[in-house]
């Protein structure tokens, strides 16, 4: 019963860096590779990988200085972790909560499975 | 982007070069009829050479040879190619003037150029103290036959890799002291047997060719000739060495 | 850029040479390949050409690239000006890598050399660069290659001339995984904002990492024309095994999972392109599709 909307690529490629920032590949106040530099490793279009640091740089995660290209955020983790949280609250965590109801979970039960993975 | 006369001439030096410029078989047939020809201009000139008056001479060789080259030349204008090489032709960024001059002319002069040093190397070799020699030099009928000799490489190229078309002339006219002898016919008029030459090259080109239908066979018959080739040079180097010494003598 | 106006391309007997038709001509007795197909290709963009087998992609690009041309019609415009065969100012702005490859019997690294004389920009080092990554010996001859290493000889050819406008038709015929993906780093590398790569393909998949346009080709002219930037904002392509949703589909394709399906995008996120299910859904219906374009 699971509706899966594939995000689009550019989107794919901003939560890759996403990841790769929380993974610790690149620090914050370091360097990302340049625009072309990413779209060749990973094989994608200039313009795709150019809108995907684009909206990175809208959200706040990477901050472009001119002449000297683009750099992790001081506070891109934690900006990345609260906007994780939202979309997990309004997607992830509503699509389980449906399946829960449609399964008869109270949510004491839910409480317990989560205190219980927790330890 | 400049395109100005210097770049103009690289490009069509360059046309020279690209080596896609590939015709393709003729047919058999035409291949055929046009060699049939040629024998009849062979016996015109055996007649030239037998006829009396000076002057009709003259006549009947200059309309020879000015029909002999434009109809020699003939197939180079016919320019077919395979396909494939045909649109890599026409993508090359040259405009239809620089690659229809190339065509011409370009062919031409490269070849020539190439032949000349062939043929007169040859021609040196072969026929400086030879019993058979006339006055060296370029006479009007040698540049006749150089020009002629141009044209032919040209068609035969379309039926065998250059390399065995010089083995073979190689042979027909290393051949020629040979048949020379044995025939006891030691006064083999000099431009006779060039054309000699020349007219065999082509028949026998185009003989192996219908044979073996482009297959690699032909090339192990050339190298053959070409042995023989060798065998035949080394034969008149002899003879002129003995002969010379005899004379001397 | 490269603009096609109102192209018609036809046999007017079978096996021959295509032509460019015009209004004039007998279209009734003819066999017609590409009718009225008008294009514009802009610089700094990729774009994927896909069609069915005989199509007329080939015939296209054939056209594009000066292979195919009338001096009476002119029908192809490069940079604004009107392009026939024979004008190397215009020419030399196009590379075209065609899908068989001619078997010239001059070595690879000899040949980009006569190239070089043809196509001003053309880079020796970028040649280079392209022969080691695709693994090529320079001093092979062309005709002595197997099938891909002709291909990636040509490709080779194609990025280092440095023309405005590259062209490939099929060129992941004959390419191994690893040469692929080398072709893929070159597009991507090779992309700046004057230049242009087209890409005829069947094997979309392969590329479609690398796309900015569609276009596809269908009933002698092009049905889908779009960026995939617009594909991906207007349409949604979902997966779903409710068999509810597939009645709001524009089309659907059954799959393992359940149905793979497009819909309108109400979301305002920009969907992925699914594009084999693209392609069957403009090839079923274009104008359900292409009605949500604007």
């Amino acid at each position: 019963m699971i509706f899966k909307e594939k995000l689009s690529i550019y989107l794919q490629i901003a939560e890759r860096i996403s990841d790769e920032i929380l993974a610790g590949a690149y620090s914050p106040g370091s360097r990302v590779p340049s625009v072309r530099e990413y779209a060749v490793m990973i094989e994608v279009n200039l313009n795709t990988v150019m809108r995907s640091y684009d909206t990175l740089q809208s959200w706040g995660i990477l901050e472009m200085k001119r002449g000297l290209g683009y750099f992790v955020a001081d506070d891109a983790v934690s900006t990345i972790l609260s906007r994780r949280r939202e979309a997990f609250i309004s997607t992830q965590a509503a699509e389980f909560f449906e399946t829960a109801r449609s399964l008869g979970v109270t949510p004491d039960e839910l409480a317990e499975m989560y205190k219980r993975f927790l330890k | 982007m400049k395109h100005n006369n210097t770049f103009r001439l690289n490009r069509f030096l360059g046309l020279i070069g690209t080596g896609i410029y590939k015709r393709k078989n003729s047919k058999t047939f035409t291949f055929t009829i046009w060699v049939g020809i040629l024998f009849l201009f062979v016996l015109l000139n055996q007649l030239i050479s037998n006829l009396e008056f000076d002057s009709a001479r003259i006549v009947v060789t200059r309309v020879y040879q000015i029909s002999y080259i434009v109809f020699l030349s003939v197939p180079v204008f016919r320019l077919t190619f395979n396909e494939q090489m045909s649109i890599q032709w026409n993508l090359l960024p040259a405009s239809a003037f620089e690659k229809n001059l190339y065509s011409v002319l370009g062919m031409l002069i490269w070849r020539s150029l190439l032949f000349f040093i062939v043929v007169l190397g040859l021609d040196y070799l072969l026929w400086s103290g030879s019993p058979f020699i006339e006055s060296m030099g370029m006479e009007m009928g040698q540049c006749r036959i150089r020009l002629t000799e141009f044209f032919t490489f040209g068609i035969t190229d379309t039926i065998m890799p250059r390399w065995a078309s010089y083995v073979l002339v190689f042979f027909f006219y290393t051949s020629i002291p040979i048949l020379a002898g044995i025939s006891n016919n030691t006064s083999l008029h000099r431009e006779y047997a060039f054309t000699y030459a020349w007219s065999a090259y082509i028949i026998f080109s185009t003989f192996i060719n219908y044979c073996f239908k482009g297959g690699k066979e032909y090339e192990y018959l050339v190298i053959v000739f070409g042995c023989a080739g060798i065998i035949g040079l080394i034969y008149n180097i002899i003879f002129s060495i003995t002969r010379s010494c005899n004379t001397k003598a | 850029m490269i603009e096609v106006k109102d192209l018609s391309i036809g046999y007017s007997i079978p096996g021959n040479t295509p032509q460019i038709f015009t209004h004039s001509d007998d279209y009734d007795s003819s066999e017609i390949v590409l009718r009225g197909l008008s294009l514009k290709i802009e610089s700094g963009k990729v774009y994927g050409l896909i069609g069915r087998n005989g199509v007329g992609k080939t015939t296209l690009l054939n056209c594009i690239s000066g292979l195919i041309w009338k001096n009476s019609e002119k029908k192809v415009f490069i940079d604004g000006m009107p392009f026939s065969n024979g004008n190397p100012n215009l020419s030399s702005r196009i590379f075209y890598v065609t899908d068989t490859t001619p078997p010239i019997h001059v070595r690879v690294d000899k040949y980009a050399r006569k190239l070089s004389i043809f196509y001003p920009l053309f880079s020796m080092d970028c040649f280079n660069e392209c022969v080691e990554l695709f693994g090529l010996n320079y001093k092979e001859y062309i005709d002595n290659l197997s099938l891909g290493q002709k291909k990636m000889a040509f490709l080779s050819f194609a990025f280092a001339s440095n023309a405005s406008h590259i062209i490939l038709d099929e060129p992941t015929n004959g390419l191994d995984i690893t040469s692929m993906r080398t072709l893929r780093k070159l597009i991507a590398s090779n992309m700046t904002d004057d230049k242009t790569i087209i890409i005829s393909t069947h094997h979309i998949n392969e590329i479609s990492s690398l796309l900015d346009h569609i276009i596809i080709l269908n009933n002698k002219n092009a049905v889908f024309d779009h960026s995939v930037l617009e594909t991906g904002r207007v349409l949604s392509f979902v997966e779903s095994d409710k068999e509810t949703d597939k009645e709001k589909a524009l089309y659907s394709m059954s799959s393992a999972y359940g149905n793979r399906m497009i819909l309108p995008n109400t979301s305002g996120i920009d969907s992925e392109i699914d594009y084999e299910l693209l392609y069957e859904a403009v090839l079923d219906d274009s104008n359900r599709i292409n009605s949500l374009f604007k």
